[in-house]
């Protein structure tokens, strides 16, 4: 992954953000990989996690002249950083699944053997792209579950 | 290449072998691969994303109600 990637994520773990990784980065971990064009990042939507994400963005050296910690209060808003296939989408709410429910269930994985990241778990993944509803999302629900179920079926003989 | 040879009865099994591939490496090794299908996409488009880093722009948007 991209050496600037790993440095926001290491921020965001310095400063103590409680957040994971949803969207096409998820899909690939749980089905396999797909483009995606960025990093989706799920936030806890609380005043000391805005905070806390407002101080790892600027840490890691984001332009913050015109964000505030209250724009990672606002349901619908959306921070992103950088541009396609190198940007990172920092959102505080998505559909179908609220953060605390899904925070007991993520999965930690490491990101090039390096960085520890939390991602959202296949079960809520599927719930989410549901609750979402657009093709790809059924798509990758489509997937999630194929892979899932590839493991149960039989190996093909030589 | 691994010259090995499968036979599949059908397409499905041959979905399963892919998902059992990708689900046999581990998940770091899927994470870089994801990012490599991304930024070879983007490439194909024209768009040469590798190298360059995450462009410390940052923008805020909102979201349309759904």
């Amino acid at each position: 992954m991209d050496r600037d990637l790993k440095e926001l994520l290491s921020a965001l773990n310095a400063h103590r953000v409680r957040y994971m990784v949803v969207g096409g980065y998820a899909v690939g971990v749980h089905a396999q990989p797909r483009v995606t064009k960025d990093l989706d990042i799920f936030i806890e939507m609380s005043h000391g996690n805005a905070a806390a994400v407002y101080s790892a963005l600027a840490s890691f050296g984001a332009p913050m002249s015109d964000i505030s910690v209250e724009d990672f209060l606002k349901p619908t808003s959306v921070v992103r950083i950088g541009v396609p296939p190198l940007a990172v989408d920092i959102l505080q709410t998505i559909d179908g699944v609220t953060f605390s429910d899904a925070w007991d269930s993520t999965i930690e994985y490491l990101v090039d053997d390096e960085v520890a990241t939390p991602y959202i778990s296949a079960d809520d993944l599927i719930t989410n792209k549901l609750a979402a509803g657009r093709l790809q999302d059924l798509a990758d629900v489509e997937a999630i579950r194929q892979a899932r179920g590839a493991q149960t079926r039989k190996l093909p003989d030589g | 290449m691994n010259k090995s040879v499968h036979k599949f009865a059908s397409f499905q099994e041959v979905k399963d072998e892919e998902y059992r591939y990708w689900q046999s490496i581990s998940p770091s090794e899927r994470i870089a691969a994801i990012y490599e299908h991304s930024v070879d996409a983007y490439r194909m488009k024209g768009i040469v994303a590798d190298g360059q880093g995450l462009k410390r722009t940052l923008v805020r948007f909102e979201r349309a109600p759904r």
